[in-house]
């Protein structure tokens, strides 16, 4: 069984819980330069990425995240894929995709840890709506 | 080092890691634009030059953390020269959690009620991340009607090239366009100001805008950005956010060119500019 962590441009960091959930896969970021044109991500914020990237124990392979993992499971055959959830639409579209390229994987989305925590969804229609649910958890330190 | 050319794109071998490590932060950005060339993002305007001075990696993340002042914050966060955190790149790429930068904040105050502001502007990043994982359609697509008096046809979808090149000639604005080019940050305040100008001056299409924010500001992100421009536009408020020249002039630090001679578009009242940016709209009410 091999599992790979697909890292993306939103959770540079070790300690993000998707490294935890596999602490021992290989971990690859996708340096496609038609997603980061599609993701309107420029220069200045490639060259952000690219230095968060390079302390990562990650590998960087320049193409598209499908061809990648098409071509990591020719190498050995990878059963699960680990990707840091978010909202990303294009995020998820590419991880579409990379199912696809690699299909038989299980795919594991990983949540950061929360900022708040409620019991019910807050209403989103406007800031204060939503600052009035949360403002008693966020003023409290998380974890103590 | 001898910096590596990096692999062409077609390359028979697609697992060949690309290089680690760089003589300097010019050479890295040279190596990626390189390997950008040609696609668009790569070529435009202000990427010519040197690296951002936003150093990316979570060393630099914590070293911002650590500098962080949330009474300082609160009291002159709303100035152009205030103690703002400068930690949104971190945050906005997970190279520092939401939950550990509010941990710290509190870790350095006396009270809860100190670092309240600051705790309040990381709440807005958890609020527009929450309604881009609830409503994606939100980020390109106009959540509400202008409320400008104008129909969503009569804005451009184009941006003008004054615009991008900083030539626009309100000295204050082609300032700010000018650091966005070269810095890829710009204070709150100046991205609304700059926001302001583009959608209701120039009557552009907030996407356009976003689209351009988002091209050039570190920081760049889908949900905070897009629903911050279409707040500016009306699209998500109640009424337009538009400004004037006294505004931007109380909150300027040294060396922002706020003279009316040099930004005459914004030296009017309120009320002159409502009659004028919005002629066919008669006041907002509560609404």
């Amino acid at each position: 069984m091999t599992a790979v962590v697909w890292v993306h441009e939103e959770a540079l960091r070790a300690d993000h819980p998707v490294f935890q959930a596999a602490p021992d896969a290989r971990s690859v970021f996708c340096w496609d330069k038609v997603y980061l044109d599609h993701a309107n991500i420029g220069l200045n914020r490639q060259l952000f990425i690219y230095e968060c990237l390079v302390p990562l124990d990650v590998d960087i392979f320049a193409g598209t995240a499908a061809s990648i993992f098409a071509a990591l499971a020719k190498q050995d055959a990878i059963t699960e894929i680990f990707m840091a959830d978010t909202p990303n639409q294009l995020l998820h579209a590419e991880l579409d995709r990379v199912g696809q390229a690699v299909p038989g994987s299980r795919v594991t989305l990983v949540p950061d840890r929360p900022f708040v925590q409620m019991d019910t969804p807050p209403e989103l229609g406007r800031f204060h709506r939503y600052w009035n649910k949360a403002r008693k958890a966020a003023l409290r330190p998380s974890g103590r | 080092m001898k910096d590596q050319p990096p692999p062409a794109l077609s390359a028979p071998n697609p697992l060949r890691p690309l290089q680690k490590t760089f003589a300097s932060r010019d050479a890295m950005r040279a190596y990626i634009s390189a390997l950008s060339r040609g696609e668009g993002t790569g070529e435009d305007a202000g990427t010519a030059g040197r690296a951002s001075p936003i150093e990316g990696g979570r060393a630099a993340g914590l070293a911002a953390l650590a500098l962080v002042d949330p009474p300082a914050y609160a009291a002159s966060r709303n100035h152009l020269d205030g103690a703002v955190s400068r930690l949104s790149a971190y945050i906005r790429h997970g190279v520092l959690s939401l939950d550990e930068v509010r941990n710290h904040a509190l870790d350095v105050v006396d009270n809860a009620k100190q670092a309240e502001k600051f705790i309040q502007e990381l709440a807005w990043r958890d609020y527009w991340q929450r309604i881009y994982a609830a409503r994606p359609d939100m980020i390109w697509h106009d959540v509400e009607a202008y409320k400008t008096g104008f129909d969503a046809s009569e804005y451009d979808d184009n941006l003008p090239d004054d615009v991008t090149a900083a030539r626009t000639g309100v000295a204050c604005i082609d300032a700010f366009i000018v650091e966005l080019l070269d810095t890829g940050y710009l204070h709150n305040h100046a991205r609304l100001y700059l926001a302001g100008y583009i959608v209701h001056w120039r009557r552009v299409t907030w996407q356009a805008g976003a689209r351009w924010f988002l091209q050039h500001l570190v920081d760049g992100d889908p949900a905070s950005n897009n629903l911050s421009w279409q707040w500016v536009a009306s699209t998500f408020a109640n009424k337009p956010y538009f400004f004037n020249l006294e505004t931007v002039a109380r909150f300027a630090g040294p060396g922002l060119d706020v003279s009316p001679t040099a930004n005459e578009p914004l030296a009017y009242s309120y009320e002159q500019l409502e009659a004028t940016l919005f002629p066919h709209k008669s006041g907002w009410g509560n609404s």
